[in-house]
C-alpha cells in the first residue's frame, strides 16, 4: 500500500490560478443545482451586501439619489473588491442595468454557455436588488443576464 | 366575493373614473392592507353609474356594505393606495337582487384634482353628473354638474354667495384656483331653487379657453 | 400590487399563507393569516425548491418546464406553480385542503401576477 504523500506549498499562491478554481468550483454548482440556483440569489446577494456594508466600507448613509447609492456600491465592488476591470450601474427610470468588464467569474459563465445552459445567477446582481429594497422598498427583478468575451452585462427591472 | 367573469388588471390608472367607463355592467374589485390584515373593495356599475358597494375583511369576512363602504373605497382611492384594480362583467341586477343591503344611491367615489390638471377636469367635467366642490386658500364652492353644465352653485367657506353670484365669484377667481386650489368629487348635494345657475356652461367653456391659453403660453415659451 | 392575487387566496379555505416570489428568491409581496409562519424565509426556500424541480424535469424529461410543486408534510402542503418568466406563486395550506380548488385558483391567479410583472 502507497503511503499518503504530504505536499507543502512551496510557491506564492497565484491568484489567477485561485479564480480559475473559484470559476470551477462555481460551475459545478450551477450545473449541479440548474435552475435550483437561481432560488439562491437572493439569500447570496443579502449576504453579499451585507460583508460589503460591514467589512468593505460600503455606506449609504446621506443620500437618497438611487444613482448616487449605485455609484457607492460600484465603487467598493470594483475598487475595494476588484470583482471586475471597470463596473457601471445605470439606472433609467424602472430600468437597471450593470455592465462589468471582465469580472472575477466571466470563466464560469463562458463555461455554462459553452455547455448550452444559459446562465440565470449573478450574485452582484443580487445584491443590487437587495440595496435597492432597502433603501427605497421596491422589489428588483433579475431580467436577463448576457455574458461575451469580456464583458457580462444584467439587466433588472425595478417593480413599483 | 361576488360572481363575475374577470376581465383583466387595470395598473397604475390615473382616476378611478377612468375605470368606471371601461365596464359597461360589472364590478371594479381592489385590494389594500389594513393594518395585519386585508380587505377587499367591490364597486357595482351599470353604465358608469355606481349602484352598488361592498369591502369585505379577508381574514375576519367582515362586511360594510352601501353608501358607508363607498365612502372607505373613495377614502383609500384618494390616498392612493390601490395600484391594480380588477375588472368584472356580472349580472348587477341579480348581484343587488341577492345583497339588496350592497346597494346605494347617487354613488360617487369622491376624487381630488389638482388645479392646474385642466385636462383632468375637463375629462371630468363632461362626463360627471354630481357635486363638485372647489377649493382655493380661504373660499370653497361646491357646485352641482350635470355633464359640462353647472346646475347650482353655492359658497361653503368664506363670503356667504348662492346661485349665480357664487358661480360669477368662482369664475373671478378661477385663475387662482387653477394655480393652488383643487377640485373634489363626491357628496349627495340637494340643492334648493336659490342655489340654481341660469347660464351654467359658461365654466367649462371657461376652462377650455384657460386650457387654450395655457397652452398658447407654453408654444410661446419655446 | 398584488393585493387582490393575496386576498383572492387567502380566501380559500384551508389556505393559510401566500407569497408571490421572484425566482431569484425574493419576497415580492406575501402575507399569512397564521402569525407563526415568516413568509419572507419560506420565499427563498419555495424559489429553490421550484427551481430545483426545474432541474430534475430538465434531467428526466428533458424539459425544463413544471405546472405544479407541491410539497405535502404530515402538517400542511406547499403549492407552487410559475407567475410568468420571473416570479412563482405559492401557497401554505392546512394538510386536509381541497387541493382541487386551491389549484384553480392559483392556476388563474399566477396569469394575472403574470401579465402585471
Amino acid at each position: 500500500m502507497t503511503e499518503a504523500k504530504v505536499v507543502e506549498r512551496v510557491n506564492e499562491r497565484s491568484e489567477e490560478m485561485a479564480t480559475k478554481i473559484n470559476n470551477l468550483i462555481l460551475y459545478g454548482i450551477y450545473k449541479v443545482l440548474g435552475a435550483g440556483a437561481r432560488g439562491l440569489g437572493n439569500s447570496i446577494g443579502e449576504e453579499l451586501l451585507n460583508t460589503m456594508i460591514e467589512e468593505y466600507g460600503l455606506n449609504f448613509e446621506g443620500s437618497d439619489d438611487p444613482q448616487e447609492l449605485l455609484n457607492r456600491f460600484t465603487e467598493v465592488m470594483i475598487n475595494t473588491l476588484g470583482f471586475a476591470e471597470k463596473g457601471e450601474i445605470i439606472v433609467n427610470g424602472n430600468s437597471v442595468t450593470l455592465k462589468l468588464d471582465n469580472p472575477m467569474d466571466l470563466y464560469a459563465l463562458q463555461l455554462l454557455e459553452k455547455k448550452g445552459m444559459k446562465p440565470m445567477l449573478y450574485p452582484m446582481a443580487n445584491a443590487i436588488a437587495v440595496a435597492i429594497k432597502k433603501f427605497s422598498g421596491k422589489n428588483v427583478l433579475i431580467k436577463e443576464i448576457r455574458v461575451s468575451d469580456k464583458h457580462v452585462e444584467v439587466d433588472m427591472l425595478i417593480l413599483g | 366575493m361576488l360572481p363575475g367573469k374577470f376581465l383583466g388588471v387595470v395598473v397604475d390608472f390615473e382616476s378611478t373614473r377612468e375605470l368606471l367607463t371601461k365596464i359597461k355592467r360589472g364590478y371594479l374589485k381592489a385590494s389594500w392592507r389594513d393594518g395585519d390584515s386585508l380587505k377587499t373593495g367591490y364597486v357595482l356599475v351599470s353604465d358608469g353609474a355606481i349602484l352598488g358597494a361592498l369591502v369585505e375583511d379577508v381574514l375576519s369576512g367582515e362586511r360594510i356594505e352601501g353608501n358607508t363602504a363607498l365612502q372607505k373605497i373613495s377614502e383609500i382611492a384618494r390616498s392612493k393606495r390601490v395600484r391594480a384594480v380588477e375588472l368584472y362583467e356580472a349580472d348587477v341586477t341579480e348581484i343587488l337582487r341577492e345583497n339588496p343591503s350592497i346597494r346605494v344611491e347617487n354613488g360617487v367615489i369622491s376624487e381630488e384634482i389638482p388645479g392646474w390638471d385642466l385636462d383632468s377636469l375637463l375629462l371630468l367635467l363632461t362626463t360627471y353628473k354630481g357635486e363638485l366642490r372647489v377649493h382655493n386658500g380661504g373660499t370653497s364652492w361646491r357646485l352641482y354638474l350635470d355633464r359640462g353644465v353647472v346646475k347650482a352653485a353655492q359658497t361653503i367657506r368664506g363670503p356667504s354667495l348662492k346661485g349665480n353670484k357664487a358661480l360669477k365669484n368662482l369664475l373671478w377667481e378661477i385663475g387662482k384656483v387653477m394655480k393652488d386650489g383643487r377640485f373634489e368629487t363626491g357628496g349627495f348635494w340637494e340643492f334648493t331653487a336659490e342655489d340654481e345657475v341660469n347660464n351654467g356652461g359658461v365654466f367649462k367653456e371657461g376652462v377650455e379657453l384657460l386650457r387654450e391659453k395655457r397652452r398658447v403660453d407654453n408654444a410661446k415659451g419655446f | 400590487m398584488f393585493e387582490n392575487v393575496i386576498a383572492d387566496l387567502l380566501r380559500v379555505d384551508g389556505v393559510k399563507g401566500v407569497a408571490i416570489v421572484s425566482k431569484d428568491g425574493l419576497l415580492i409581496e406575501g402575507q399569512a393569516s397564521d402569525r407563526t409562519i415568516d413568509v419572507e424565509s419560506v420565499a427563498a426556500m419555495v424559489a429553490t425548491i421550484y427551481g430545483t424541480a426545474l432541474n430534475v424535469s430538465n434531467e428526466v424529461f428533458h424539459e425544463e418546464a413544471v405546472d405544479i410543486v407541491t410539497l405535502e408534510s404530515p402538517k400542511g402542503k406547499i403549492i407552487t406553480v410559475e407567475a410568468g418568466e420571473n416570479a412563482v406563486l405559492t401557497v401554505l395550506t392546512d394538510p386536509k385542503v381541497n387541493l382541487g380548488l386551491v389549484r384553480i385558483y392559483l392556476k388563474r391567479n399566477a396569469q394575472k401576477v403574470a401579465s402585471m410583472l
